[in-house]
């Protein structure tokens, strides 16, 4: 299932898929797989991207968070 | 960007996924080629002597880390259960030593006598290893305070 919630953050704050992958220390391509909904990151990583997106982990990955 | 990938889990999890499958690729190609040339070649032990103890080697390691990580290694079968493996694997390799490599009733009915023996005190011992370890982490990891 598609991250749209994480894609609407990184947008927001202006910021493109390599920006935040060098942010939380990874490729781009993952950033991309994770938003595609082709990749189930670890918390660490989850944790990483909240942190920069400033977002809880219920906003961006809790399937039923509004 | 190669920093990156260093650090990217997604990457170094593909690459352990990638080393554990050649690692497994490597020890079943090594069986093989001991098993061909013991059965098919009939070659002295000498020219196959370092496949197999590769392979043995690499079993034996396999188990050892499981046992230090505590991991279930499927050896914490009941006793019944550990008898009845040792004697079923044996009935196959017996099976195996009669069709492949030629052994008399009397070869293989020894050849039984002292593998199932060993085998189930083999496993029994690695179960019991593997539970005492299980019971360490339990003590140390397993409070709620």
């Amino acid at each position: 299932m598609k991250n749209l919630k994480m894609k609407a953050a990184r947008v927001e704050r202006d910021m493109k898929q390599e920006d935040l992958a060098k942010a939380v220390g990874v490729t781009r391509q993952t950033i991309g797989l994770i938003e595609a909904g082709d990749y189930n990151p670890t918390l660490n990583l989850c944790v990483a991207i909240c942190k920069v997106l400033g977002k809880t982990l219920d906003e961006l990955f809790w399937e039923g968070a509004q | 960007m190669k920093r990156q990938a260093e650090t990217d889990e997604r990457i170094l999890q593909e690459k352990r996924k990638v080393q554990s499958d050649v690692c497994q690729l490597l020890v079943c190609g090594l069986l093989l080629a001991t098993l061909i040339q013991q059965y098919f070649f009939h070659a002295p032990l000498a020219q196959y002597a370092v496949e197999l103890v590769a392979a043995l080697l690499t079993a034996g390691y396999v188990v050892v880390r499981n046992l230090i990580a505590g991991n279930n290694t499927e050896t914490n079968a009941p006793a019944k259960r550990t008898l009845l493996g040792a004697l079923g694997s044996g009935a196959v390799v017996a099976v195996l030593l009669v069709v492949l490599a030629g052994f008399n009733a009397v070869e293989t009915a020894v050849f039984i006598l002292c593998y199932v023996p060993i085998s189930f005190l083999v496993v029994q011992g690695l179960s019991s290893l593997s539970a005492r370890r299980r019971k360490k982490l339990d003590r140390e990891l397993g409070g709620d305070e």
